[in-house]
């Protein structure tokens, strides 16, 4: 089992599109304190040039490679399930865990999730409160429990 | 719960085997349909003819990287073959982890990859993990 101390340098990458769902993911996790780092692109398309490392994305200090992406289901240009498609198409980001989320408990939605290759599936919060519930649990399970892969030994 | 959660475990290792399920009564505090297989082969047998049968797969498998006549690796590579299969959650269950392992279950299709637990407090987390995110596959 992992070392149970905070280790700063795991990343998660959100792509999320809604402003007001940003703030309230970037407030739960300033009063949690989580031991991960966080970063956010606003689409699919983003996220696929943030880890094209195209500009503005090319300095791999200030972007690291994630080691766990978060999918919102709906956005704009490439929604969460055609990103995950692209993912997992993909020589090397297909070796990091997509975990999707959606306000949608849509049986057929979350089947097609787990077709393409999601690592796991969860309820979209919009109350803060059940927000820190849920990325307590994420940290719990995803960042002490689970071993995340390193990008940079495939990278 | 939308079904009746199973789990199924591919682990030679008998005590963690025999602990499992009493683990699961003590940290969820509902049934489980718990089905162990001590080799690949045998798993291998039952996956098939569920397939034939068309019958339920289980809610998420647990399978050890280590097997005595098998890879846990290959036998991951083996559910992922059939398509109509793949959204069935499989998580690595490693007694070591390095990054090329690791690596390698993702690349293959693990949805997660756990290193086997030190004591009965972390089985137990990692069971309530499991079952919380995958026993409806989804979390809520």
């Amino acid at each position: 089992m992992k070392d149970f101390h905070k280790d700063r340098s795991q990343l998660i990458l959100i792509a999320e599109d809604n402003a007001g769902d940003r703030c309230l993911i970037e407030e739960a996790t300033r009063e949690i304190a989580v031991s991960f780092q966080l970063r956010f692109v606003s689409d699919g398309v983003e996220l696929l040039e943030y880890l094209n490392r195209e500009e503005p994305y090319q300095d791999d200090g200030l972007h690291p490679i994630p080691n766990l992406i978060i999918l919102d289901h709906h956005m704009p240009r490439k929604n969460g399930l055609e990103t995950l498609k692209a993912l997992k198409q993909h020589e090397k980001w297909n070796r990091i865990p997509v975990i999707a989320y959606s306000t949608s408990q849509n049986q057929d939605v979350i089947g097609k999730y787990y077709q393409h290759g999601v690592s796991a599936y969860i309820e979209k919060k919009t109350e803060l409160s059940e927000l820190l519930d849920t990325i307590r649990f994420i940290e719990d399970f995803w960042f002490r429990i689970v071993n995340l892969p390193n990008p940079y030994s495939f990278w | 719960m939308d079904q009746h959660l199973s789990l199924w475990l591919i682990e030679d290792n008998m005590a963690i085997a025999n602990l499992i399920p009493i683990a699961l009564e003590d940290a969820l505090l509902l049934p489980v349909d718990y089905r162990h297989f001590e080799t690949g082969e045998a798993f291998s047998e039952a996956f098939h003819l569920i397939r034939s049968l068309a019958a339920p797969m289980p809610s998420l498998i647990l399978l050890d990287m280590n097997l005595p006549d098998s890879n846990g690796l290959r036998l991951l590579s083996e559910v992922r073959q059939y398509a109509d299969r793949i959204s069935l959650p499989v998580i690595m269950f490693s007694s070591h982890q390095n990054e090329d392992l690791i690596s390698m279950s993702y690349f293959q299709g693990a949805n997660a990859f756990i290193e086997k637990p030190f004591d009965y407090d972390e089985l137990m987390e990692i069971l309530n993990g499991c079952i919380s995110f995958w026993g409806n596959k989804r979390f809520s």
